[in-house]
């Protein structure tokens, strides 16, 4: 067996109200597929796919589904610290699950420190237009407050669920490029492909030093 | 009257009644009686013994003042209760009457605020139907609060999670299933568990239930009880996918009305079945919070209280269990899932653990599949054959550490929603398991059948690639034999601990080994010429003020730049660890320590080049003559190098590093070196 070669490895973080729909997002994502009735997430779950950044360039997603339930709180707090991306999710037609945003927002930016992150605001199940309680504007208004980005998203219908994760990949290989996000020892968030020969690997390094310069 | 069926033997009810007249104490009534429901008529006086409350009379210390804050309220419930027993109505002023000060009294002695559906007033209707005195009736109603109604019985409380943990352990389908509708336990077992099923039952099943769990005397049963209601009734409620949530929680509130009287019996027994198949160490750890008696102390365990995903197990109870060769039925037996990473696996498990890797998972989810198929046949193949690993009930081990553990809790999780039922998680994880080892080891009645400890040499513990594989299942041929009668193997163990204290005591237990060196040279076994040579091995006090001499001669040469990635994850990289390298100049080196089959590696980390090294260091392992720590500061390690002439050793040259995980390391190195210097002189 042979691992797809991508470049770097990225580990993302799905945290959120219970039912808000972080698994189907997710399942979505890496399998494309919705299911309307889904069992609540035990503790954690983990997903992965891989995602081109700009042509020719692979990584790779490691997607931690977390338990929203306040039980597994204690649990989930452990993935924090080696997430590079933080996707906050909440459910449009659930009031309380938008107005809980600042707490996650908070716990999660906490637990990172002194990690950088990069975070992204999600308005899940855009396709329930008749059952919305949160505008489209507030969502924005609260992740523009932040200095975060910002979709409404659907597992139903698939709206933004591909451009969500492209935008969160792009900007961490972006912050990655620019070193405000280094490859660190006994940090889990973003690591090297280790499927390439090394010299490959080191040699994009240097050529992205050399960038910075 | 329904209230006891009594068939077949009632030898017994006359045995009880003298010994009721004999004033018996508990434990002979609970001889007599064996769980079983009493009839009505002895019911007072049994209820007294079980509960402790015989001969006390508290209730006449009431001040008489009905003055509290809800006084209103409480008379009010409690006429309420009075009018449904249907009493004349001359008598149901003076049954009111009583009930309002037992309540009032509990309430002032106890400073707790009487909250109207708290299940006390059914509780009192339960116990209005035995006969007894107001003062009577106090003492069991304050007993029965006090010891089987549990604390916290509000959403989220602990009586909740632990009966959902339960549920899970015992049937994850039907748990996942009333997760999904949402339906928490604290919507349907609330009235269940704060009324003793009083408010539920039909008064003479519950008459006859509480026979059994007074004589049981254990709090946790209710939970059980619940557990078999459910468990019982799993096809009605996973047939409810039309239902609302509020009909499902109606029907489920509802069940246990079916019981009848006849059913009790064999209800109790059943709960005390699915009890006995349950790992027991939950007990322990919520007794406090759930029947503590102090306040203060409830807070504590309340504060301090981690919820888990499933049930934990202590390192107490698991090697307890897997010890008793005899498999019995009613006892729980634990496969043991061992999730740590490969080489701290390698260095020290439980003979009977089976190895899946938890970074398999992240790096390989196919392989990871395919182990965990692995691990069910082994597991089935284990029971069949009877062996001591064998054990219907999988028990995960990590390290104990939060940064390893999120990946063994993240298998677990995988596993729970596989619906896979008896998993559990050891608490603590190895290194509990490890210090109950030492800890009786250190008693001088070591049992370390139960452990593998050894490094990286021979064949099976070559599985860097991680793939779960079952170890030592053959009793016979079990590498334990071979390790225990290794003394030094044993006292390797001993030696990896964190404590500087215990690190001490086992320095002078090596010198003292040193000092009868003559009688160890004269045994059969230790023909061997470094055996003598006991303080080769030391972990003792560095004499003070000794010179530290580095490695000038490598210090000029040109180094070789290497990956520390790479060179960690070499197959033949036995342990690795991070430390801080002390020259002799007083500079310190953040480095890598690397211990292969028949080396010590020390790379020294390039500042400027992020995850590359030097190699600073290559030294061969025979050439280790003696490790030292410094008393103060056990972390500090320095090797001697040099070579044995006529049992002295020439001391050639030295290197002292702080290593974090010192005692591990000295642990590895000291068993790889004896291995060297077997093979040297074999």
């Amino acid at each position: 067996m042979c691992d797809p070669i991508f470049e770097y490895q990225f580990r993302l973080i799905l945290i959120g109200d219970s039912t808000v729909g972080k698994s189907s997002l997710l399942r979505y994502f890496t399998d494309g597929k919705f299911d309307e009735s889904c069992d609540p997430t035990v503790g954690v779950d983990f997903y992965a796919r891989l995602m081109e950044v700009k042509p020719g360039v692979r990584v790779k997603l490691q997607l931690w589904d977390t338990a929203g339930q306040e039980r597994f709180r204690s649990i989930t707090r452990s993935y924090y610290r080696n997430s590079v991306g933080v996707m906050i999710v909440y459910d449009i037609s659930k009031r309380s699950s938008f107005e809980n945003l600042k707490t996650w927002y908070e716990e999660a930016r906490e637990h990172i420190e002194p990690h950088k992150a990069i975070f992204v605001i999600l308005g899940h199940k855009a396709d329930n237009e008749e059952k919305r309680q949160v505008t489209f504007r507030e969502g924005k208004r609260f992740a523009e407050m932040h200095g975060l980005k910002f979709f409404e998203t659907s597992a139903k219908s698939g709206q933004n669920v591909e451009e969500s994760f492209a935008s969160i990949a792009k900007d961490t290989y972006q912050h990655l490029l620019d070193g405000h996000i280094k490859i660190e020892e006994g940090w889990d968030g973003v690591k090297a492909g280790f499927a390439k020969p090394k010299e490959t690997v080191q040699l994009v390094e240097a050529e992205t030093e050399s960038r910075c310069c | 009257m329904a209230d006891c069926v009594f068939d077949g033997d009632t030898s017994w009810l006359s045995e009880l009644e003298t010994a009721l007249v004999e004033e018996c104490d508990f434990g002979s009534l609970r001889n007599i009686c064996k769980g079983r429901p009493v009839p009505e008529h002895l019911r007072a006086e049994v209820w007294q013994i079980c509960l402790g409350t015989v001969g006390k009379d508290i209730l006449s210390s009431f001040d008489g003042l009905y003055d509290m804050e809800v006084q209103g309220q409480l008379r009010e419930d409690c006429k309420k209760l009075v009018d449904k027993l249907g009493n004349e109505e001359e008598d149901k002023v003076s049954i009111v009457s009583d009930l309002e000060t037992i309540v009032t009294f509990y309430c002032k002695s106890r400073g707790i605020k009487y909250t109207a559906n708290n299940g006390w007033m059914d509780i009192l209707q339960v116990l209005l139907a035995v006969k007894m005195s107001t003062s009577e009736l106090y003492n069991c109603f304050y007993s029965i609060l006090n010891k089987f109604i549990p604390h916290g019985c509000k959403k989220n409380g602990k009586p909740f999670n632990l009966f959902r943990l339960l549920l899970q352990y015992h049937d994850p389908q039907l748990c996942s299933y009333l997760d999904t509708r949402r339906v928490t336990p604290d919507l349907y077992v609330m009235s269940w568990f704060n009324s003793l099923f009083g408010g539920v039952c039909d008064l003479h099943v519950c008459l006859a239930m509480w026979d059994v769990i007074f004589q049981h005397a254990d709090p946790f049963l209710i939970l059980f009880m619940a557990l078999v209601i459910l468990v019982n009734a799993r096809e009605t409620i996973l047939d409810t996918k039309e239902q609302s949530k509020e009909e499902l929680i109606e029907s489920l509130i509802s069940f246990p009305q079916a019981l009848e009287a006849e059913d009790i019996e064999d209800f109790c027994s059943l709960a005390q079945y699915y009890a006995s198949k349950t790992p027991q160490s939950f007990r322990r750890d919520y007794q406090l919070a759930m029947f503590g008696s102090s306040v203060v102390a409830q807070k504590e365990a309340d504060s301090e209280f981690m919820d888990s995903l499933c049930l934990m197990v202590s390192g107490e109870e698991l090697l307890q269990a897997n010890q008793n060769h005899i498999i019995n039925e009613d006892t729980v037996r634990y496969f043991v899932v061992d999730c740590r990473p490969a080489e701290q696996y390698n260095t020290e498990h439980l003979t009977t653990a089976f190895h899946l890797d938890s970074n398999l998972m992240l790096q390989n989810p196919e392989e990871f599949n395919v182990a965990v198929l692995a691990l069910f046949a082994a597991q089935a193949q284990a029971m069949t054959a009877k062996s001591a690993a064998a054990g219907e009930h999988l028990c995960f081990m990590g390290s104990g550490r939060e940064e390893e553990d999120q990946y063994v809790n993240m298998v677990v999780a995988n596993i729970l929603q596989k619906g896979k039922s008896y998993v559990s998680v050891a608490k603590g994880g190895y290194p509990a398991i490890h210090n109950i080892l030492k800890a009786t080891s250190q008693n001088g009645v070591a049992d370390m059948s139960q452990v593998v400890s050894h490094n990286g040499v021979d064949s099976t513990s070559n599985n860097s690639g991680g793939s779960g594989r079952n170890k030592g299942q053959g009793d016979e041929n079990s590498p334990i034999r071979y390790f225990s009668k290794d003394l030094l193997g044993k006292l390797s163990v001993a030696v990896k601990t964190k404590s500087v204290e215990m690190k001490e005591k086992l320095a002078n237990y090596i010198k003292n080994d040193g000092s009868t060196e003559r009688h160890v040279n004269s045994s059969e076994r230790t023909g061997k010429r470094y055996r003598n040579l006991a303080n080769v091995f030391t972990i003792g006090d560095d004499d003070e003020g000794e010179e530290i001499s580095a490695e000038d001669s490598e210090e000029d040469q040109e180094k070789e730049v290497v990956s520390l990635e790479t060179w960690i994850q070499k197959p033949d990289v036995i342990y690795s660890c991070r430390c801080m390298e002390f020259h002799r100049s007083g500079h310190k080196y953040p480095s890598y320590l690397l211990v292969t089959l028949s080396h010590l590696y020390v790379l020294r980390e390039i500042p400027s080049r992020k995850g590359m090294a030097h190699i600073q260091a290559r030294r061969a392992l025979g050439t280790i003559v003696k490790i030292t720590s410094k008393k103060k500061q056990p972390t500090l390690i320095t090797f001697k190098y040099g070579s044995h002439e006529d049992d002295k050793f020439h001391i050639t040259d030295a290197h002292s590093f702080n290593i974090p995980t010192a005692s591990d390391a000295t642990r590895v190195i000291k068993q790889q070196i004896m291995k060297v210097l077997d093979a040297l002189e074999s």
